[in-house]
This record gives C-alpha cells, sequence and structure tokens, in this order.
C-alpha cells in the first residue's frame, strides 16, 4: 500500500451531527495523513479562516444560513478547497462557489469518491492522457461528450445519478477539464468518440 | 492591507506600468493613454476626472490578488462600477476576443499534421467566444439597465419582481453564467497544455497560451468585481427600494 499522502495544512469539517463529521474524518484520515478540526460555530469558522490556512473545509449547507457569516465565509481564499454537504446536492445553494458537493445520504463509495475528488486530485502524472482514467469513467465521458444528460448515462450505465457525477468529478479533477464542450473535445481528440458523432 | 508593491496616488505613472505592465488595459479602461511623463497617479486621475479612490481600488485589485478591500468598494456608487465593467466589456469585444480568435486561426493555418484536431479546438473557442459574447451583451442590455433603473429611480411604480422579469434579471442565472464563461476557459489553456496534438506550431501557440493567462486572469478579476462588489452592493439597493415601497 502507498504511504499516505502528508497535507501540511488542516482539514475542517464544519458539520453538526456527530456521526456524519466522525465519518467524514475517517474518510479523511483514510486518504491524506493530516489535522482534522472540528468547528461547527460560523463566527469560530471565520475567524480561523481569517488567521489560518486551511487545506479543506467540510461544510453542512445548513450553516450556511446568515447571510453575512456566509460571504465571509466564501470571501476568497484561493487555497481552501470548500466541500458541501447537502442531503440534496444537486440543489445546494452556493453551488458554484464550492469545489465539490457531497450527499449527506451517499453510500459509502460515493462519498468515497467524493472525498478523492477534493483531496486526491489528479496531478497528471501520466503522458498519455487516455490511461489517466478508469474504463468506467472513460464509458461516463464518452456518453457526456456524446450530449446524454446524468439521468440518461445512469440509465444507459446502470448504475445511479450519484455515481455518475461521482464519475464526472473524478473524470475533471483528473483532466482539468470540467465543461461538457472542453469535455467532448478531450474525448474527440483522444479516440473515445468520433468528431461526427457530436451534436 | 497595503503591502510595499502597492499603487499608491504619489507614485509616478510610469512607475506603476514599469512595476506591472500587465496593467496598462486596466489603466486604458480609464481612457488614460501612455506619455504620462513624470506625471503621478493622482495627477493623472485628476487629468482626466477620475476618481482617485476608485482607480487605486481598482488597479491595486487587478495587480495584487491579496488586495481587496470590499467594505470600501462596496461604498463606490454603483454606476462608478457598471461604467468601468462597461469598459472592459468593450476591451474584452474589441481586443482580446478577436485576438485570440486570430492566433488560434493562426494555429489551424500552420498546422502540419493532425489538423482535425485543432479544428475541433477553433470551433471550441468559437462556440465559448459566442457564449461570452452573449453574457457581455446580456449584462448591457439587462443587468446593468435594472441597477441603474433602481438607482436613478426610473421604474415606473413597479414592483421588484415585475422589474427583474421585465430586466430579464436573476442572481442565479447570473452566477450560472459567470461560472460557465470561466470554466470554459480554463478548459481551453488545459486542452492546449496538456492534450495539445505535437503537429503545431509552438510558437503561435505560446502566443495564444500567454494570451489566455492574461485573459482569464482579466475575467475573473472582472467578474469578482460584479460578484463580489457589485451584487451586494445591487442587494442593497434592492432592500432599499423594498423598504420604500
Amino acid at each position: 500500500m502507498n504511504p499516505l499522502r502528508t497535507v501540511a495544512q488542516p482539514v475542517i469539517i464544519a458539520e453538526p451531527a456527530y456521526l456524519l463529521k466522525r465519518g467524514i474524518a475517517a474518510l479523511v484520515s483514510d486518504m491524506v495523513r493530516t489535522d482534522v478540526l472540528f468547528i461547527d460555530d460560523m463566527g469560530e469558522l471565520n475567524s480561523h479562516l481569517d488567521k489560518n490556512k486551511v487545506h479543506a473545509v467540510f461544510i453542512d449547507e445548513q450553516l450556511l444560513t446568515d447571510k453575512p457569516s456566509t460571504d465571509l465565509f466564501f470571501q476568497l481564499k484561493e487555497q481552501t478547497l470548500y466541500v458541501g454537504l447537502s442531503a440534496n446536492p444537486g440543489q445546494i445553494r452556493h453551488k458554484n462557489k464550492f469545489d465539490a458537493v457531497m450527499d449527506r445520504s451517499g453510500t459509502k463509495e460515493e462519498l468515497v469518491a467524493a472525498v478523492e475528488s477534493v483531496l486526491q486530485p489528479g496531478t497528471g502524472e501520466s503522458d498519455k492522457a487516455g490511461s489517466l482514467l478508469s474504463s468506467r469513467e472513460q464509458e461516463v465521458l464518452k456518453e457526456v461528450a456524446l450530449g446524454y444528460t446524468n439521468q440518461q448515462i445512469a440509465a444507459k450505465l446502470y448504475i445511479s445519478r450519484h455515481t455518475v457525477i461521482s464519475h464526472r468529478k473524478n473524470i475533471t479533477a483528473k483532466l482539468g477539464i470540467k465543461t461538457v464542450s472542453g469535455l467532448t473535445v478531450y474525448a474527440v481528440l483522444n479516440g473515445l468518440i468520433p468528431k461526427d458523432q457530436i451534436r | 492591507m497595503m503591502g510595499k508593491n502597492t499603487v499608491t496616488s504619489d507614485m509616478k505613472m510610469a512607475e506603476v506600468i514599469h512595476m506591472n505592465y500587465l496593467l496598462l488595459p486596466v489603466i486604458n479602461r480609464f481612457g488614460i493613454k501612455l506619455g504620462f511623463g513624470d506625471k503621478t497617479v493622482e495627477k493623472v486621475c485628476r487629468d482626466h476626472g477620475l476618481n482617485l479612490s476608485f482607480f487605486l481600488d481598482i488597479v491595486n485589485t487587478y495587480h495584487d490578488p491579496s488586495y481587496f478591500p470590499r467594505d470600501k468598494m462596496r461604498g463606490y456608487p454603483a454606476t462608478l462600477i457598471i461604467d468601468y465593467l462597461l469598459q472592459s466589456h468593450e476591451y474584452y469585444n474589441r481586443t482580446m476576443l478577436p485576438e485570440a480568435e486570430g492566433m488560434i486561426e493562426k494555429l489551424v493555418s500552420t498546422c502540419s499534421g493532425h489538423c482535425e484536431d485543432l479544428r475541433l479546438i477553433e470551433d471550441f473557442y468559437r462556440k465559448y467566444k459566442e457564449e461570452l459574447q452573449n453574457h457581455l451583451s446580456g449584462e448591457e442590455i439587462h443587468f446593468f439597465p435594472y441597477v441603474r433603473a433602481l438607482v436613478e429611480g426610473k421604474t415606473g411604480g413597479k414592483d421588484l419582481e415585475t422589474l427583474r422579469r421585465e430586466y430579464n434579471f436573476s442572481y442565479q442565472a447570473h452566477a450560472d453564467e459567470h461560472e460557465s464563461v470561466i470554466a470554459k476557459l480554463v478548459d481551453l489553456k488545459n486542452i492546449l497544455i496538456k492534450y495539445l496534438p505535437p503537429d503545431y506550431d509552438v510558437e503561435v501557440c505560446n502566443n495564444l497560451l500567454y494570451w489566455l493567462f492574461i485573459f482569464e486572469d482579466d475575467l475573473k478579476d472582472h467578474e469578482r468585481l460584479e460578484d463580489v462588489i457589485l451584487l451586494p452592493v445591487l442587494e442593497n439597493i434592492e432592500q432599499q427600494f423594498r423598504n420604500q415601497q
């Protein structure tokens, strides 16, 4: 087994539900060696973020109800990764401010994938672009490039929509490409789909 | 927050450019052109009838990513911010987008092998350009006039929801568009950097990439000014409007 990567700056978990916060902490500790802090008071959290460098914050969207403290929370801290926790990740508020969103009721596999996509993003070590992706990720990418929605891809590949979303997050983290049109260009350049199949 | 590299009112404008030549187009947006002699920033601003404090804050936010005095900047009149944003739009439309397009066309025309692949990237860029232009003109036609109407009290006795509908403005749609235009630019850069087929002209592509990096930084600063300064200012204006009704 590879030794765990060490992350010098701590990870903060801002989640009032005890089991959930312990669970996320366990997932994080499985993936990287780092300090984990639990802060679920927005005032305390903002003051900590103001004074310290933080690698990532996992925050429950329920804590983001008060506008001034939410604005302060999202003030540009470019090196910090923001992960939102929501019961309904598709509808999470401030969606575009998060680097990743986790489903509070997700399966272990989905949660691991989400934590991985944030803490172990692809570093582009391999020169062979196509080999960066797992075969499942390549299948999902192909469908994305062909213009199918997450729901349609889930039905075609017999997986849940959340799993499709997890794969897509991983694809984006590995390739450094986020938009459907960008992924389509990648898929054609790498021979995953022929050019004439682009919608 | 003033670092030693902060642009200050007593600096000579020429020094500012020596310190960071990427500020040139930003300064141009205020109607300032080269040939400042030994004039200080303050003198140049006075000669051009500019708000010195606003000029310094804009220049410094572009110059230093850690410089961003939110509360102070939220105190500037919305119309002053909009006037500046409009000048940036013009720069993107007149210079940034066509220059990048020209470079991509050259990249395709100098291709010596997998030209199909480069054409794909050209298509991607063309669609991106169209999307960004639509976004910019949407702001010019709907968003900015909506803010101006509220500021100037030209609301015709209508309520906020009606006005928003008439000006086709929604915070969510605005945020989504911003996210998309930045994400596609980042994608384009990564496609070139990581996945470009090898048969291309190195010099042309390097120039294109330099240009895209500058464009991305400019666009991000521009959108930060809208999202973190102008939108909260607008929310205040909307609140005042509600209170008056």
